[in-house]
């Protein structure tokens, strides 16, 4: 019976500690012995932190039991963080060689927050070497572990799509939580620049970079958000912005709602033929619902490439400026060719592409404002997850059928700044998951969560697991 | 000469070898050619960039003068 505890939902396990139907240790306990059965498959973890685990798994459950105390719905729920959050009571190596048994004197003020609310942290999930998507990371797809699991937040997305974690928190520099999302049928949500904070937490780019949760449904992430968003004085990019109850308005209609569609761009013509067929499907059964759509054409999104390629090389170069100095030999070579290219950018390129980006900003916010939008919408990514024979981690090679087409889909939010939701929508005749992407206002991430809520409860998408679990259940 | 071919010749192994001498840093020979194929995916790119006139346009670089947040 109690393995079965790793099919519920945040929410219905949540629901059932609160009811005293089961016990934090139970959770726990379940996830690791999950985690057991589900690794040798999938490698989601580059950290399992078994004691740590079950010692907060005891604590929150004294807090239930002798005193009454209740955290909230992340109260005793076994939760996975991507291994370049820092904490205290395991490594933070970042997938890299260069910061090998490093154990920082803080946690990531994200980690902090989810202690804070009671979760119980299980372990630290594989990433692409420093997020930067150079390498591929050990960890394999859940729904087929052939394939891949897309990145860099490849051990987050992986973990929860089997159930070897009720939610995870990734990071998100240019898709790096959606693309994942998208590939493992998983809601996975990068919020407004300045939303959540990233202090501790080791970057790439100041302005692009963003942290957020990876859930089975919208109501799991709305409640992840909760507890993760809000203004943090040790981030400097850190925005004090009211933050809403992300469950209030799950529950409201979406009829009326206009998203706009821009098919030049959205649709073009490396979307594979299935890709594009299911999520205009998708955009059906949300037509039903009540959604409007509207045609919008939007010419400077075709911009987006080189600000983000010239924005993320500079910055994220930057940044290791000096370990590519002193251990360059420490980093895998694709991700060392990264650094040596940005290292070799021009200043006022770098200033080029921040005065572009306000021309994109400028011309989608002028086109919801025009067309009277509350979001924008289109496909993840342009095919599901690839062979692991043919996957490419490269940021500025590789066919689109990997990251570069992804990164098409989804790196507008990272250099805009709005949030961005990838909602599960249906399977491939391979029996792969395949994900659309929502845009949305500035800080309305709540807006994007009630679509997908409002999706989530007419479709199966979210209630299926993959065969990996299956197996490994009965 | 078409646009490809005018930027293999602009960007090869001696552009590199010389941009890195000027940035002062040593790109091992091992690299040198995925940095070339990366410089040339990149100058592709952002010559959409390029051709913006973006003389009146503010960059997204902002500077917060309060001591206190």
């Amino acid at each position: 019976m109690s393995d079965n505890l790793v099919q519920k939902t945040l929410r219905e396990a949540s629901d059932m500690l609160a009811r005293h139907e089961t016990t934090s240790k139970e959770l726990t306990e379940a996830t690791l012995r999950q985690i057991e059965r589900t690794e040798p498959l999938i490698h989601a973890y580059a950290t399992v932190m078994t004691d740590s685990a079950l010692a907060a798994a005891a604590k929150a459950d004294t807090e239930l039991a002798h005193r009454g105390r209740w955290r909230g719905p992340l109260h005793g729920i076994p939760v996975a963080v991507k291994d370049i959050c820092y904490t205290t009571d395991a490594p933070t190596e970042g997938g890299s060689g260069v910061l090998k048994g490093f154990v920082p004197d803080h946690d990531a003020t994200v980690v902090a927050r989810l202690r804070e609310a009671g979760a119980v942290i299980v372990g630290k999930t594989h990433t692409h070497e420093f997020a930067y998507g150079q390498n591929v990371p050990p960890t394999r797809n859940a729904w087929n572990p052939e394939h891949a699991p897309g990145g860099s937040s490849a051990g987050s997305g992986a973990t929860v799509a089997a159930r070897s974690a009720f939610a995870a928190i990734g990071t998100d520099g240019g898709g790096s939580i959606r693309f994942p999302a998208a590939l493992e049928g998983l809601v996975g949500l990068k919020p407004t620049c300045g939303r959540v904070s990233r202090y501790g937490v080791i970057p790439m780019s100041a302005t692009l970079d963003h942290v957020g949760p990876l859930c089975r449904t919208a109501e799991d992430t709305a409640l992840v958000m909760n507890v993760i968003a809000g203004f943090d004085p040790l981030d400097v990019q850190s925005i004090n912005e009211p933050v809403p109850d992300y469950t209030a308005g799950l529950e409201e209609s979406v009829r009326g709602l206009r998203l706009g569609v821009e098919r030049d761009y959205f649709f073009y013509k490396d979307v594979s033929p299935e890709y594009r067929s299911i999520v205009e499907a998708a955009m059906g059964e949300l037509e039903k619902l009540g959604v409007v759509f509207v045609d919008v054409k939007i010419p400077e999104l075709d911009l987006c490439a080189g600000i983000f390629l010239n924005i993320i090389a500079t910055d994220t170069s930057t940044y290791h400026r000096r370990w590519l100095r002193e251990k360059p030999n420490d980093y895998v070579q694709g991700t060392r060719i990264m650094l040596e290219f940005g290292e070799l950018l021009f200043g006022t390129d770098y200033l080029m592409a921040q005065r572009a980006r306000e021309v994109l900003r400028s011309a989608v916010k002028d086109a919801f404002q025009r067309e009277r939008l509350d979001g924008l919408i289109g496909p993840s990514n342009v095919v599901t997850a690839v062979h692991m024979s043919r996957y490419s981690s490269s940021l500025f090679e590789g066919s689109p059928e990997d990251s570069t087409g992804a990164l098409h889909q989804l790196s507008i939010a990272n250099v805009i700044g709005v949030p961005s939701m990838n909602v599960p929508c249906g399977f491939s005749s391979a029996g792969l998951p395949v994900g659309f992407v929502l845009y949305g206002r500035p800080f309305d991430e709540a807006l994007l969560l009630r679509i997908g809520h409002a999706y989530g409860k007419v479709t199966p998408w979210t209630s299926r697991a993959p065969r990996l679990q299956a197996a490994a259940v009965s | 000469m078409s646009k490809e071919e005018a930027m293999e010749k602009d960007i090869n192994a001696e552009t590199i070898r010389r941009l890195a001498e000027v940035a002062g840093i040593e790109i091992p020979e091992e690299d040198v050619a995925g940095v070339v194929a990366t410089m040339r995916t990149y100058k592709a790119a952002f010559q959409a960039v390029e051709a913006l006139d973006l003389t009146e346009v503010d960059p997204v670089v902002v500077t917060d003068p309060r001591w206190e947040r």
